[in-house]
């Protein structure tokens, strides 16, 4: 059966063949556990499996369909989540040894639970950079996540596993995390589409999180109608969460076909035009004539964003791990811990300036969205950095590259804009992405144009060549 | 005549057992170290003594805590058969902080023997780092100290347009607690 095969099987396509039962759930499933399990991981995406509830969830889809019933529109559709999301009887890891020894989660993450109750399958946890810092998913306790596309280079992080299972087609959507970018730099190093939310659009409860002040949840896939039907279904308040906002879900999917007319689009200038290799600035100016946009937009302070996102992560991250750096800082991995250690000295003036700054940068970006709906920026600076290369060359200048990679998400998740990652690359070369701005809770606006692209062949998740993976 | 060989000898036991007899705090000793006259002076890390008798109470009143150091660098140069100067950096505790410090000695041979006529004692200002580390109870492990150094350093580097940028007093952190 072609459809349980076919490594480019899309989360659409997959729940309509099991809905008409061209393919069974537990078929699809079995597939797919096979992939992962039989050498298809070999770029490292997963540090769990969860074959056996997974197999019994896909019979319980099988059971409902012979029964009658819609089990949902994501029908026996496998998935995968970050290990910082809780999966029922899976200790989550978050990157990390220390949480390797904390009890099974004893229920499903918010999200993973949406995910299930519109009837898709949980297959298991995927690699990421210790505790999320980090942009690489060069884990030392678990290994470096591979990119498809070129396995000596990395996936990108720090939802690294995330975006390379989605590029390897083991599965057709995952779930991440972005708190400076986690989610769009892994997609556009991997190739694939990524959203992150407005910050607080999707519910965080259950996931472990890195820095409260910017954490986002959101999905990986390789289509655009995919991305949005899974977070449509995600949508919602919920009470387990703080930050999650109590505004009525506005569902994207059917908001596609309505193309990008309308819309006001720009690209983004100044800083945004600083730093990258020729690459980056080759897919902004590709994505930029298919929309036919000229117009030019400078966004205001985005050097203080960045900096002011770089305080409080620092900040934040190191109190949430503050027992432990104080204890057994040698159990932490060693590309992490010196930044953590760090973080923990941030002086208080630095976090509040970074704080107040924010309410700024806010009303300032408020304001630019008064003239357009949506701005065109490079999703990273470079496309993907090799294993273990410690630096790279922007504008000439040698910098390290955990750090910098982040350079133009960070500005951007600082103050919680939702923002969608769509690769824009030709077949059988490294990829490279964008970024789709949007006004905060507009998702609709940056996933309609993402269609557009795609369905215009600038924006494709074109998979990995047959001699790359 | 500089560094003769059996002066420099005699005055390095003797600042040997001066240097036993500080790490154990064995005051009568330590007294009996330095010059017995109004115009002998030690000036500590905190404290100005002028004259043997200012020097005596300090002695028999400090507490004995954190007196252990570790010595690096010694040096020792004597003038003719009389005069030595004897320095060295030590490593030392203070309240859980580890520090860095040096001392200098002035040594004068009497006819009742070498003694100290002069010293100073004082402490390297300590670096932020080690600083805010002992404050907020976080010791950080020798093996990451030169990264957490250069990873504060590029912190700071990071941060300048942030903490360039003025902000009004009438600006409020963004709450995102919704009661």
């Amino acid at each position: 059966m072609m459809l349980t095969e076919s490594p480019i099987a899309t989360v659409i396509g997959q729940a309509e063949a099991i809905r008409k039962r061209d393919a069974s759930a537990v078929e699809i499933t079995t597939a797919a556990l096979a992939r992962i399990e039989n050498g298809s991981d070999r770029f490292n995406c997963f540090t769990a499996i969860q074959r056996e509830s997974a197999l019994a969830s896909a019979a319980e889809i099988d059971r409902r369909l012979a029964a009658g019933e819609d089990p949902g529109p994501l029908c026996g559709v496998p998935f995968a989540s970050k290990n910082l999301f809780d999966l029922e009887g899976i200790p989550t890891l978050a990157g990390s040894k220390i949480n390797a020894a904390r009890p099974p989660a004893a229920r499903d993450a918010t999200l993973v639970t949406r995910l299930k109750n519109a009837g898709a399958i949980s297959l298991g946890a995927l690699n990421m950079d210790e505790y999320a810092y980090g942009f690489t998913t060069e884990n030392t306790h678990y290994g470096p996540t591979r990119n498809p596309h070129d396995p000596r280079r990395v996936a990108g992080g720090s939802s690294g596993g995330s975006a390379a299972a989605v590029a390897a087609g083991l599965v057709p959507l995952s779930l991440g995390s972005d708190t400076n970018g986690s989610i769009r730099v892994p997609a556009a190093f991997c190739g694939v589409f990524g959203l992150k939310p407005t910050y607080g659009r999707l519910s965080r409860a259950g996931a472990y999180l890195f820095c409260e002040s910017f954490d986002h949840l959101g999905p990986f896939a390789r289509t655009v109608k995919d991305l949005a039907l899974a977070y449509d279904v995600m949508q919602g308040p919920d009470a387990l969460d703080p930050v999650c906002t109590a505004r009525p879900a506005e569902f994207c999917l059917p908001q596609l076909d309505r193309g990008i007319d309308g819309l006001r689009i720009a690209i983004a200038g100044g800083y945004f035009e600083r730093m990258g290799t020729p690459e980056v600035f080759a897919a902004v100016a590709s994505a930029a004539s298919a929309l036919a946009v000229t117009r030019k937009i400078s966004l205001p302070d985005i050097e203080a964003a960045r900096a002011a996102a770089y305080v409080i992560t620092a900040c934040e991250g190191s109190q949430l791990h503050f027992a432990d750096l104080k204890t057994r800082p040698q159990d932490f991995d060693p590309v992490v811990v010196e930044r953590f250690l760090a973080g923990t000295l941030t002086p208080a003036a630095w976090y509040l300036h970074a704080q107040k700054f924010r309410t700024i940068f806010r009303e300032k970006i408020r304001k630019v969205f008064d003239e357009v709906d949506v701005i065109i920026a490079p999703a990273t600076p470079c496309p993907a950095i090799t294993i273990g290369q410690p630096t790279i060359q922007l504008d000439g200048v040698e910098l390290p590259s955990r750090p910098n990679i982040g350079v133009y998400t960070q500005p951007l998740s600082f103050i919680g804009l939702p923002i969608v990652a769509a690769p824009v690359f030709q077949p059988g070369t490294v990829p490279t992405g964008i970024q789709i701005i949007a006004a905060p809770y507009n998702e609709a606006a940056a996933l309609r144009v993402a269609h557009y692209l795609e369905a215009a062949g600038v924006s494709v998740s074109h998979a990995p060549e047959r001699g790359a993976s | 005549m500089i560094n003769q060989p059996e002066v420099i000898a005699t005055v390095a036991a003797l600042h040997e057992e001066y240097e036993t007899a500080l790490v154990s705090n064995d005051v009568e000793k330590l007294i009996g170290f330095f010059w017995d006259s109004e115009h002998a002076l030690r000036f500590g890390v905190a404290e100005s003594l002028y004259g043997a008798k200012e020097i005596d109470e300090f002695r028999k009143n400090r507490p004995p805590v954190d007196l252990r150091r570790e010595v690096f660098n010694p040096t020792i140069v004597s003038f003719g058969d009389d005069t030595a100067i004897v320095t060295i950096e030590f490593r030392r505790s203070v309240q859980g902080a580890p520090r860095h410090g040096r001392q200098s000695q002035v040594w004068r041979r009497f006819d009742v023997g070498w003694k100290i006529v002069s010293a100073h004692v004082s402490l390297v200002p300590p670096s932020y780092m080690d600083s805010a580390s002992v404050l907020v109870g976080m010791p950080i492990p020798p093996e990451f100290r030169e990264g957490v150094r250069v990873n504060l350093e590029r912190m700071s580097f990071i941060a300048r347009p942030l903490l360039d940028f003025p902000i009004d007093d009438s600006v409020e952190a963004a709450p995102v607690f919704v009661p």
